[in-house]
């Protein structure tokens, strides 16, 4: 649910600890540091994830005219992860063991004979396999002291709250309905009284 | 102040700024840290707020005056989630997702909320003066999915930006503003003795 197309969905954070005034040419800096690379071998699997240019996910380099727009601060966080199909795997896997056996003459695979095997598959099969790419939009809000994050599901914010606090060294707070209360002129009042109620039942009783 | 002190202006107002809020903040982070979910009022405030956004709509109209943003109408559109709650609940809870045409109009619907269902996402529609927005909320967080907004600029990245960047906050302010209103009533001293039997009894009536 990107910031630039279609239908939108987003977290909300408060962003704690941020330098004041804020620094924009080192933010720029810092998100090249933290930039998404790609991995240093074709041949294995797993999740990598970085801070790619909002316009192209292939972009590492962040300038200001592609980057701040008036109190935004926009980029994206990409995320590849790369792995092999499950039953492909299993199949081949089979099939190599299969050979094994029938040119050692034994009857069993041993287990660190399957582990090589396992492993000689992967070596032959990551390089061929493309990564899935996921690219979540992230908007800055500086003057406000709030961070947007375009994805809805629990895995992304989390690697996006971890990365952006490593790379920025600020702390992020999700805004949640009880932040808003707290927010609020009334909070004084309001709070105290959180604490004290439970959940409404509204089930009809009788007489009512 | 009391609950009977305040008029509506003052509900709307709000600090409009995070950075470097203290006061009662401070016992927000402490308590709910990273983890907005760990305050047990988490669990449901917010889960009450749509079931009122959803009585508020048949039984208020849907049309509220909201300080600076002025008159704001809103409707139920064609998502309710339902879950049970509490003990029932043991052993895993029960979900009903009602998607597609009016789902708030059937009886259906009235029936889980009878039965004890809680509503945990919704999809609502907001109109303000000429803009138009389509969105699901989760109760829990609050947080806002498939938000559709009313833009109009076709070209220009920075345009395009400012538009969409303007248009949710402006729902999300909606959005805050109306749980304010839902607050300051469930956190007053009617909610007990007017508000819930009223509640109530809408619940019974399309059940």
């Amino acid at each position: 649910m990107p910031l630039l197309s279609g239908a939108m969905g987003a977290r909300r954070y408060r962003v704690l600890g941020a330098k004041d005034p804020i620094d924009r040419d080192e933010l720029l800096e810092l998100l090249g540091e933290h930039a998404f690379h790609e991995p240093p071998s074709a041949a294995k699997g797993g999740e990598n994830h970085g801070w790619v240019s909002m316009h192209n996910l292939c972009v590492t380099e962040f300038v200001h005219d592609d980057s701040f727009y008036h109190q935004y601060l926009c980029f994206s966080l990409r995320m590849d992860r790369k792995a092999l199909p499950a039953r492909l795997l299993k199949a081949l896997l089979e099939l190599r063991c299969t050979s094994w056996m029938e040119e050692t003459g034994r009857e069993r695979v041993p287990a660190a004979v399957k582990r090589e095997i396992r492993e000689q598959l992967e070596l032959e099969l990551f390089p061929r396999q493309l990564p899935n790419v996921g690219v979540h939009d992230v908007c800055w809000d500086l003057n406000r002291g709030l961070v947007w994050f375009f994805n809805n599901g629990n895995k992304a914010n989390e690697i996006f709250r971890i990365h952006f606090a490593r790379t920025f060294s600020v702390d992020t707070q999700p805004v949640g309905p009880l932040h808003l209360l707290a927010d609020h002129k009334h909070a004084d009042a309001w709070v105290p009284r959180i604490d004290a109620i439970g959940h409404s039942d509204y089930r009809a009783t009788e007489g009512s | 102040m009391s609950d009977d002190d305040r008029d509506d202006d003052e509900v709307d107002g709000v600090e409009e700024t995070f950075a470097g809020t203290t006061g009662p903040a401070d016992w927000i982070a402490e308590s709910l840290d990273l983890h907005p979910v760990d305050h047990p009022a988490s669990k449901f405030l917010g889960k009450e707020f749509l079931l009122w956004l959803w009585w508020s709509s048949e039984k208020r109209f849907g049309s509220i005056e909201l300080g600076d943003y002025g008159q704001v109408d809103f409707w139920i559109d064609d998502r309710l989630k339902f879950q049970t709650v509490g003990e029932e609940a043991d052993g895993g809870r029960a979900t009903s997702d009602m998607k597609g045409g009016a789902p708030a109009t059937t009886r259906e619907a009235k029936f889980a909320l009878a039965a004890g269902k809680i509503v945990e996402v919704a999809t609502l529609g907001f109109r303000l003066k000429e803009r138009e927005y389509s969105l699901t909320i989760s109760g829990e967080s609050l947080e806002l999915a498939g938000v559709k907004v009313p833009g109009e600029v076709d070209d220009g990245i920075d345009e395009l930006i400012l538009e969409r960047m303007f248009l949710l906050e402006e729902i999300h302010g909606i959005v805050a503003q109306l749980f304010y209103r839902f607050a300051d009533e469930r956190l007053g001293k009617t909610w007990n003795t007017k508000l819930m039997p009223e509640i109530r009894q809408w619940i019974a009536e399309g059940a």
